[in-house]
């Protein structure tokens, strides 16, 4: 299932995220609703899962 | 993602954090004139403002200026560092973050769980 991490600093409100359980590209949908809710970070970087290959199940029917 | 700029984004986020700090009465328009402690006109504008009434006797207005960014706070340099003992914007950013938080869960629909451990606040949000 995958998850957002936010972690808020309420000293300074610096505020970091981490998406979570999303492997391959497919986090950048998410990583783009992020955004609009909290603006342009100041610092982007992709995380090992963002590298994954994504696992297709190929299912074959015969005739 | 790192988040640390000054401007917010969202304009009922903001206003929401305005009232989540104590400042629930607040002016909007297109250029809102700003007024220091004395009473002066100030040279900048705004579209969100709390008047200096409603911060303290010696503060300024403080100002919201709506920019290609989002708004971004103008606020003098005696009220940065007096406004709720000088922490008034980790704290206004704090309170908006929280709201973004919420409002991206909603928007995901997902559930949102949140913690405090020592001065940070986390939060997952499941969806």
């Amino acid at each position: 299932m995958p998850e957002i991490e936010i972690a808020i600093n309420t000293e300074t409100g610096e505020t970091d995220t981490a998406i979570k359980g999303i492997a391959g590209p497919a986090c950048e949908k998410t990583a783009e609703v992020i955004k609009q809710a909290f603006g342009k970070p100041t610092r982007d970087e992709k995380t090992r899962d963002y590298y994954v290959q994504p696992q297709v199940r190929r299912q074959i029917k015969g005739k | 993602m790192t988040f640390t700029e000054a401007a917010f984004l969202d304009r009922e986020s903001l206003l929401q954090a305005l009232a989540e700090c104590g400042y629930e009465t607040v002016e909007e328009g297109s250029a809102l004139s700003l007024y220091g402690y004395r009473g002066d006109r100030r040279a900048e504008t705004a579209q969100i403002v709390v008047r200096r009434q409603f911060i303290g006797s010696a503060s300024n207005d403080l100002g919201f200026l709506k920019t290609d960014a989002g708004y971004v706070p103008v606020i003098s340099e005696y009220d940065r560092r007096y406004m709720m003992e000088g922490k008034f914007l980790a704290h206004l950013r704090t309170n908006y973050n929280l709201k973004s938080a919420e409002k991206l869960a909603r928007r995901l629909r997902g559930t949102l769980h949140r913690e405090r451990v020592g001065s940070t606040i986390k939060i997952r949000i499941k969806y």
